[in-house]
């Protein structure tokens, strides 16, 4: 079993390749085999019939002399010189080469049968083959033996370029096997980095079931995976609903006390009376904005805007200026509307007006409000409207910037939900905007961009 | 005057009771739709405060019916945060205004105001501020007993400051309000008018406050 981690890659080509080089060896070995064997038998053929003919010149010459024919064939015979020994009936020598190679043991020639062996030749490997064959040449009748030899050493060229060879046309097919193998898992692995790219593509907001057609192989896993990403979705969903429902449910007993606190504070005649319903009030106010902002969240998190309606931006600043202008004055705010004319987006007003309205109640918390300068300023450019809001109090450090954006994080303590910015930036992601903390020597200066219609 | 509160939420009708009460009005605090019906059917009500959301019979439907009835008295719906197709629902259905939940209680009463004086502009009733008094049938401005001179158009600007109730008034609808919609007037001619009014108002305790690049807002006190 190889190890869990080893690539696909590897591990394919090892699954190729190792059983293609042992199938090659033994395959490579059968055919040096076969070829020996079937140079052999070529090789020693002809010098068997080398010998016929010599044995048959001996009866036509009388023993003395070899035919043209046969001088003819010895020089051109394949497998290098040819070397002979010819014995008469008597047992002498009769023509050919003084001393043919000895015999092994065992190895005796008879009438019916040639006899092939190995033996050294003066010095030399040689390959015999040894003829007995009767002759009668009048005088003398009897039985006639022939030997034929051969250097083993030209075969063995031959054979073993014929090895070579082979050798080659097989490496030369494990390579090529290898090759494709190494490639072809890359290819063969793109509906995997496909798949790959589609569950990047996921995230905790869209955890949509991957639809795209998949090789049969890894459909178990894009099954799988979908039915994950339902669960996950299933229980998502239902946390989001019961935090919802809970902010909900909160919001109508918080309005009562709300509203039962102003009218206390109304009601209050003795400064101890209006000292603490000053305090009921505030904290009153407080809980029901947070109430508020927690279902904003909700709402703006879990489903996409309604991007339908075109707005301008500057009737978004506009209104929130409106409902929150008397309020500035009352608190000493020294304000500046700086408008550009329209500035036409796509999407939802009112979760709009919450985002700039989010970012007034920032500025105006955070700071001491008395002689605060706060500036709304809309812009339009080629590819973007803007709305920004800049405050001349505290500021926050780009460093803190990613803190400040966090849910029910405050960078100093005080008053606020912890939710305006995010809930702002949750806002303009929604609308495909970006919310930005531009730098500033002093104070705070945040813009809303959103992409122009 | 005699208002009825029609809101479930007993807390925040009882909240909103003891502020009407405060104002000096007569309330009557229902808390279902089919009570609110009997209850207005055979009672009288200046202006009927009334929540979308209701047990039994829900605001809109009864809202559908009174109008149906040929009842023509206010209604101030109040509709829960961002519902707007209830806002559209409730003004098709012919409420006279809207409240987004949560409001604002100075909020809620300055619409009171508004639709109370609406109801009763025959009676030419007198509009109060600081130690002003301004009469809207007359576009007269009264100091105390001293009546304070105005021209038609510095009357129509003081007016509506007056009736946004301490809300600051875009620059844009006060010219609109005074030259009339769509008039071909530069928005510094404002200033000039404010400017005047600023010298009439010299002597008492209102002024006009200055939203750069907004508008202006009227502010009593100081």
């Amino acid at each position: 079993m190889m190890h869990a981690a080893t690539s696909l890659r590897l591990r394919l080509l090892l699954l190729f390749v190792v059983p293609l080089v042992l199938l090659s060896a033994i395959l490579g070995t059968w055919r040096v085999i076969e070829l020996n064997r079937l140079s052999t038998g070529v090789f020693d053929r002809t010098l068997l019939s080398t010998a016929i003919a010599i044995s048959r010149d001996v009866v036509v010459y009388d023993g003395d002399l070899l035919g043209p024919t046969t001088r003819t064939l010895l020089s051109e015979t394949a497998g290098g010189t040819i070397f002979y020994h010819v014995n008469g009936p008597d047992g002498s020598f009769a023509t050919g080469y003084a001393y043919p190679p000895v015999a092994p043991q065992g190895a005796v020639a008879t009438p019916e049968e040639p006899v092939f062996y190995t033996a050294q030749y003066k010095g030399e490997d040689v390959r015999v083959v040894r003829l007995r064959s009767r002759v009668d040449l009048g005088w003398i009748s009897g039985f006639s033996t022939v030997s034929v030899w051969q250097e083993l050493a030209a075969r063995e060229t031959f054979f073993k370029r014929l090895a070579s060879r082979t050798g080659a046309v097989i490496g030369l097919l494990v390579l090529a096997v290898a090759g494709i193998a190494w490639f072809g898992v890359r290819f063969g692995l793109r509906p995997l980095t496909d798949l790959e790219d589609a569950i990047e593509r996921r995230s905790p907001n869209d955890l949509s079931l991957i639809r795209r057609a998949v090789p049969p192989e890894v459909g178990g896993i894009v099954r799988r995976t979908n039915a994950l990403f339902s669960q996950v979705s299933d229980v998502m969903t239902a946390q989001s609903t019961f935090i919802s429902d809970a902010a909900h449910q909160l919001r109508n007993p918080i309005a009562g006390i709300l509203s039962l606190a102003e009218a206390s504070r109304a009601a209050a005649t003795t400064p101890e009376q209006i000292e603490r319903s000053d305090a009921l009030l505030a904290s009153a106010r407080h809980a029901s904005r947070l109430a508020n902002q927690l279902l904003t969240y909700e709402r703006v998190e879990g489903s996409p805007p309604d991007m339908t309606e075109q707005i301008d931006l500057t009737q978004i600043a506009s209104d929130v200026i409106e409902r929150c202008g008397e309020m500035m004055v009352a608190k000493g705010v020294d304000f500046e509307f700086a408008e550009n004319g329209p500035a036409p987006i796509h999407g939802d007003a009112i979760l709009l007006s919450e985002a700039v309205q989010n970012l007034v109640d920032n500025a105006v918390t955070h700071n001491d409000p008395d002689g605060l300068s706060l500036r709304i300023e809309t812009t339009r450019n080629g590819s973007e409207c803007m709305v920004t809001v800049a405050d001349s109090g505290a500021g926050i450090a780009s460093d803190d910037w990613a803190r400040a954006r966090a849910r029910f994080s405050q960078l100093r303590p005080g008053p606020g939900s912890g939710l305006g910015l995010a809930i702002a930036d949750a806002i303009c992601a929604g609308h495909g905007g970006e919310m930005r903390l531009d730098p500033m020597e002093q104070g705070t200066r945040i813009t809303l961009a959103f992409p122009n219609v | 005057m005699r208002i009825a509160v029609i809101e479930d939420n007993e807390a925040l009708a009882q909240g909103i009771a003891y502020r009407l009460q405060d104002a000096g009005h007569a309330v009557d605090m229902l808390h279902d739709g089919l009570a609110a019906r009997d209850h207005l059917a055979s009672e009288d009500a200046d202006l009927i405060i009334l929540d979308i959301t209701l047990p039994r019979l829900d605001g809109l439907s009864l809202l559908h019916e009174l109008r149906l009835a040929g009842d023509k008295r206010p209604v101030l719906l109040l509709t829960a945060r961002a519902e707007t197709v209830d806002r559209v629902a409730g003004l098709d259905a012919g409420a006279d205004d809207y409240l987004v939940k949560p409001f604002e209680m100075a909020e809620f009463e300055a619409r009171v105001r508004a639709l109370l004086r609406r109801r009763d502009a025959p009676l030419n009733i007198t509009q109060r501020i600081g130690n002003l008094v301004y009469d809207p049938a007359a576009r007269q401005l009264r100091h105390g007993n001293e009546p304070l001179d105005l021209t038609r158009r510095e009357a129509a600007l003081f007016a509506c400051l007056l009736d946004a109730e301490g809300r600051p008034v875009p620059k844009s609808r006060l010219l609109d309000q005074i030259y009339g919609t769509g008039a071909d007037v530069d928005d510094s001619v404002i200033e000039v008018h404010v400017s005047r009014l600023r010298k009439r108002l010299a002597q008492t305790d209102v002024s006009i406050r200055t939203l750069r690049g907004f508008g202006y807002l009227l502010e009593a006190g100081g």
